[in-house]
């Protein structure tokens, strides 16, 4: 009796097994979900621009597009670098990736490496989508020129992030911030600039921009200029009013916010909000972009000049029901991204409670710029910060 | 033939002469050449690598002692140097001074000892980085830790600041790498034949002197043998004192951050090999004075 139960309870679960490991799984959870998935043929989409939260935002839409598209659509997380290498030694024949997700450095590598992509807009029957892009995102990316060979699928964007229960009236500039640092003195909060992430960096170049500092100077002219020590010790008198120490990682930044410690700090808003909507900051988090500006960046998606005929036309289906309205308005309203496509007049009103508007932003997006000045407050931003 | 190489085997006992066994060398050799394989290329050809890019300059060419020099000579790098040791030798004295009491206790099979020994385990079976923003969350000023000891320490007027502190750093460090210690005096107290006990209390010793002469040196290789584990994780840990140690960083975090932030590997480089002969030096000396037999030892 005691075999024939044992027996039993192995049959089920190879049995359970056999049915997660069937035809229809993939190991990235991205496989279609619906019985007509992959009727229609398969295509391999990299993601080499999206974090955690993207990559379970994918798990969560992509077996949406699979059964609507019937394309099984197996998705592959992982770095720009690794894909390019990939790529490069693929070059000539045809590649084993159909659509591909990439940050503007890495595209920018790429297309410096003679990869190519297809021009999208010559297919634009395929990807009616295509249309609601700016035309001169299509032709490039932060002063990258692309020829139409990517297109925006979403743009990042950094805020100012506060927790509004504790400051109902956040500061609208850097200066009004520094003026009235002490009424949240030990409060404000920051990753430390030589952490992994380069989000504390990336808010001290956004103050010394704000402090009037011209990124647009090579590091030495820079380094003599007035506006850079007199921004930097700015900036260290500032960092005074921090919450001390400096979070050595977003996550730990995210606790300091939840356990009350910080209120306010720069950093990303889509993972910022989003890590908000996953319970680990304080629901009243809302964000705010200040005048001076502050980091904006983005991802292209792009599909592969070597990738077969038959994948090509698989992933233009992809691509376009990426850049439809109802995923796009999704990225919106739960990864805190900017859309790619200009119909913000679909998002519900509700969301522009906690960020500001496209239009309210756009003219404030300022990318990576000036690497050598970025890697010099990497490596000595901590001096300034309080470490 | 696999009869005879089964036969030089079980005749190849300790003392056997190669003299003796003409192929009993190549046996040995044979045997050696997966072990000494794996090692020259998973640890020594790694470690030749890394020195290999700290004497070397940044522009690829010629040899040289640079980083060294900066190390040495840097209070900053020997103050970082100093923390990474205090750590680890006090978790290591923590953990023996809980694993001995912890470990008697255990093995008069008290009502619930089952549940204390899957408990001591549990630390083993949550990945590091987790734990740390546990223990953070845990011991925060709004934590439930926290709450707790600030009202039950009669000294303590407020939350307690444990976090990004080195206090804070060694309950951390205790909490994951004191089972090691734990498990292996465990192990060892276990071991002891009660007769030997009972015989030196029959002999009228009392019950500290029993413990010092006879239960502490009989469990004192099971106790230095985890206590070494416990010293070489707390001194190579990382995810801890990156999440949760604030501005105290010791050399792991400051390796990552020069290695992986700074992409300045000759400098992580020349700080890892600091850090393993630190570390080499350490465990010589430990293992040296703690091999001699506890005082009042009947070995």
């Amino acid at each position: 009796m005691r075999n024939l139960l044992v027996v039993c309870v192995v049959a089920a679960v190879v049995g359970a097994a056999c049915t997660t490991t069937g035809p229809g799984a993939s190991p990235a959870g991205a496989s279609p979900a619906g019985s007509a998935a992959g009727a229609g043929g398969s295509i391999t989409f990299a993601d080499t621009a999206g974090g955690a939260n993207f990559q379970k935002f994918f798990g969560s839409i992509l077996p949406q597009a699979s059964k609507d598209l019937g394309i099984e659509i197996k998705y592959v997380p992982g770095a720009g670098a690794e894909l390019q290498t990939r790529l490069e030694a693929q070059k000539g024949a045809e590649v084993d990736v159909d659509l591909i997700l990439l940050k503007p450095d890495v595209l920018g590598n790429m297309l410096k490496a003679g990869l190519a992509f297809e021009p999208l807009p010559d297919h634009a029957t395929q990807i009616p989508n295509l249309a609601f892009i700016e035309p001169n995102d299509l032709k490039e990316a932060f002063g990258l020129p692309t020829k139409g060979q990517a297109t925006p699928f979403f743009r990042d964007q950094f805020g100012l992030l506060f927790d509004s229960a504790k400051i109902p009236n956040p500061p609208t500039s850097w200066q009004e911030f520094f003026d009235r640092r002490a009424e949240w003195a030990g409060h404000i909060g920051m990753i430390r600039p030589d952490a992994k992430s380069g989000g504390g960096r990336l808010m001290l170049r956004d103050f010394l921009i704000g402090a009037g500092v011209d990124f647009k100077k090579p590091l030495p002219e820079l380094q003599a200029s007035a506006e850079w020590k007199a921004g930097l010790e700015k900036f260290r008198e500032f960092a005074k009013a921090m919450y001390q120490p400096l979070a050595s990682e977003p996550t730990v930044l995210f606790q300091q916010f939840k356990n009350g410690d910080v209120w306010i700090s720069e950093y990303a808003i889509d993972f910022t909000l989003w890590s908000r909507d996953q319970g680990l900051l304080p629901e009243t988090m809302k964000a705010a972009v200040f005048d001076s500006g502050m980091y904006g960046g983005a991802a292209y998606l792009a599909v592969p000049a070597n990738t077969p005929a038959a994948k090509k036309e698989l992933a233009y289906r992809v691509l376009d029901w990426l850049l439809s309205e109802q995923t796009q308005v999704r990225m919106q309203t739960e990864m805190w991204e900017y859309m790619a496509i200009n119909k913000f007049d679909a998002v519900p009103a509700k969301t522009w409670e906690t960020i500001p508007r496209w239009e309210d932003v756009q003219d404030k997006r300022i990318p990576l710029t000036n690497l050598d000045a970025f890697n010099w407050l990497k490596e000595n931003g901590m001096t300034y910060a309080g470490g | 033939m696999a009869v005879q190489f089964l036969r030089r085997l079980r005749s190849g006992g300790p003392g056997t002469s190669s003299a003796r066994h003409p192929g009993g060398r190549a046996v040995t050799a044979a045997l050696l050449v997966p072990a000494i394989a794996f090692l020259a290329l998973f640890f020594f050809y790694p470690i030749l690598i890394t020195f290999g890019t700290s004497i070397t300059p940044a522009n690829g060419t010629g040899v040289t002692l640079e980083e060294y020099l900066t190390i040495l000579s840097s209070p900053k790098d020997w103050g970082v140097i100093a923390l990474t040791l205090g750590l680890a030798v006090g978790t290591t004295v923590i953990s023996v001074l809980l694993a001995v009491p912890l470990a008697l206790i255990l093995r008069r099979r008290i009502r619930g000892h089952r549940a204390l020994r899957l408990l001591v385990l549990a630390p083993l079976m949550i990945l590091a980085l987790v734990s740390a923003l546990g223990l953070l969350i845990l011991w925060d000023r709004n934590g439930w830790l926290n709450l707790l000891f600030s009202r039950l320490l009669p000294f303590s007027d407020g939350p307690l600041q444990i976090d990004y502190t080195i206090p804070g750093l060694l309950i951390f460090y205790t909490w994951l790498y004191s089972p090691f210690t734990i498990l292996t005096t465990l192990s060892a107290v276990e071991g002891i034949d009660p007769n030997v006990e009972e015989a030196a209390r029959v002999s009228g010793a009392a019950p500290w002197r029993v413990f010092r002469s006879v239960t502490l040196p009989l469990a004192w290789p099971g106790i230095r043998a985890g206590s070494v584990l416990t010293f070489l994780l707390a001194f190579g840990a990382f995810s801890v004192p990156l999440i949760a140690g604030g501005n105290h960083r010791p050399l792991p975090v400051l390796i990552y951050t020069e290695a992986a932030v700074f992409q300045n590997f000759e400098r992580g480089s020349a700080l890892a090999m600091v850090m393993a002969v630190v570390a080499l030096a350490a465990i010589a000396l430990y293992t040296r004075f703690s091999s001699k037999p506890v005082r009042g030892s009947a070995g």
